[in-house]
């Protein structure tokens, strides 16, 4: 290979790089395996009724995007992974709530081309043991990234939204019994 | 002295349609998450002419009983609505089929199945956690006891779902005694929809891109930059000798 055709391959792979701005750090399965060491439970569904809906575009801001959201539940631990956008992109994060509070957040696959730095755990731990106010706000301040403030606030939204989906499936479960 | 005020005065009136518009959109590029530029997408025509998009409409599509899905250059369009606009970061989702089911449209890539209501309300969207198996060949249904039920081809054998909670193998006895699955298969779309088909698969940027464009000069072309960069050396310049002619004044106004 010439020096000049190294240069155009590594030019090659530089701007398709570039062009490639997702970065999965972490596949669902691999998510729930880790959070119930490869025992996860069935999959289970939440409809998203007109009242629920209401309370998530409170949450949101906008409309909720689908009419059934697939969780994983174990006693009072659930799982939830969403897809909310920060700048353009949506970002797939993955919440586990125990008992009504944040135990675990983890960002599985970052799109948008600056912000990601909202997967470090530095900033993810934040968020364990945050619970849901009756505003249906988090009972604490998350603090935010220069630079990164619609990630950030996408982070915020999805686990305001966990927390209320693991409050909903669990109004259910009692109505149930 | 004044070899220099004249070509200061000449440079700055040179320079100043562009001093502007580097400023304008360097407000705008600054303020661009305030102002939702990356949400808005510009179709004007000459525009996407100019960056050389030309509309990629679809010949062909799939055909429900009262409507349509096509998808052509990563958009995904029902009824007229744009479901999906996959931008060129994105990982396309390859498209596999579309077929009505029940009630609803689902709609298969390689790793993802979703199901649409007839309005474009999305109901679901599977991924490969909440898939029996992946990658998708073909997408169809088929109908045992009256009941519809969403057939998924894949490499490891076919399944089905009532629900799409659910799935099941699909056994070639059942097969032989309730038919063939009826799998979703492109058609060539009307000629009725041929004007709506223009209109929704018209190109188009987000106003984020075109601004960005603008301020960097790449909208001017490959020298488009060029450009921009001896318009910033102009404004060096100018700089440089307005000092220059300020230090010359003030030494002037401090001898008298």
């Amino acid at each position: 290979m010439t020096n000049i055709t190294k240069f155009l391959f590594l030019l090659t792979v530089l701007v398709v790089n570039n062009v490639q701005a997702i970065e999965q750090y972490l596949k669902p399965e691999q998510f729930l395996a880790e959070v119930y060491a490869d025992n996860a439970p069935k999959q289970e569904v939440l409809w998203v009724t007109k009242e629920i809906a209401k309370q998530v575009e409170k949450i949101l801001g906008h409309a909720p995007k689908q009419l059934r959201q697939r969780y994983w539940k174990s006693g009072t631990k659930s799982t939830w992974i969403f897809d909310e956008i920060g700048k353009a992109e949506p970002i797939t994060a993955g919440f586990v709530v125990t008992d009504g509070k944040i135990a675990q957040v983890r960002v599985l696959t970052y799109r948008e081309s600056r912000g990601g730095e909202v997967r470090y755990p530095a900033f993810l731990k934040q968020y364990q043991g945050a619970e849901l106010q009756a505003d249906q706000h988090l009972n604490r301040n998350i603090d935010g990234i220069s630079g990164a403030t619609l990630s950030v606030n996408a982070m915020n939204r999805m686990a305001r939204l966990a927390l209320l989906f693991d409050r909903m499936t669990s109004m259910q479960e009692i109505d149930n019994k | 002295m004044h070899f220099v005020r004249h070509w200061h005065a000449r440079l700055g009136v040179l320079t100043a349609v562009f001093f502007l518009l580097l400023a304008l959109s360097g407000l705008a590029l600054n303020h661009t998450d305030a102002l939702h530029l990356a949400n808005y997408q510009v179709h004007t025509n000459w525009l996407m002419r100019w960056y050389g998009l030309k509309p990629s409409v679809p010949t062909r599509g799939y055909l429900f009983k009262d409507g349509y899905f096509a998808a052509s250059g990563g958009r995904w369009v029902m009824d007229d609505d744009i479901l999906l606009d996959q931008d060129l970061s994105e990982s396309k989702q390859a498209l596999v089929g579309a077929i009505a089911w029940g009630d609803m449209r689902a709609i298969a890539s390689e790793d993802q199945l979703f199901l649409y209501l007839p309005d474009g309300t999305l109901v679901d969207k599977l991924s490969s956690i909440a898939l029996p198996n992946t990658p998708i060949k073909r997408l169809g249904s088929i109908n045992t006891d009256g009941k519809p039920l969403l057939v998924l081809e894949t490499s490891q054998g076919s399944f089905i779902t009532e629900d799409a909670l659910t799935w099941r193998i699909l056994k070639t006895e059942k097969t032989s005694a309730t038919g063939a699955p009826a799998w979703g298969s492109e058609q060539i779309l009307p000629a009725t929809l041929s004007a709506s088909l223009k209109h929704t698969f018209a190109p188009s940027l987000p106003l984020e891109r075109i601004v960005l464009d603008l301020h960097s000069g790449r909208i001017f072309g490959r020298y488009g930059p060029l450009l921009m960069d001896i318009v910033a050396l102009g404004l060096i310049l100018l700089s440089l000798s307005g000092v220059w002619i300020y230090l010359r004044t003030v030494r002037r106004k401090d001898r008298h």
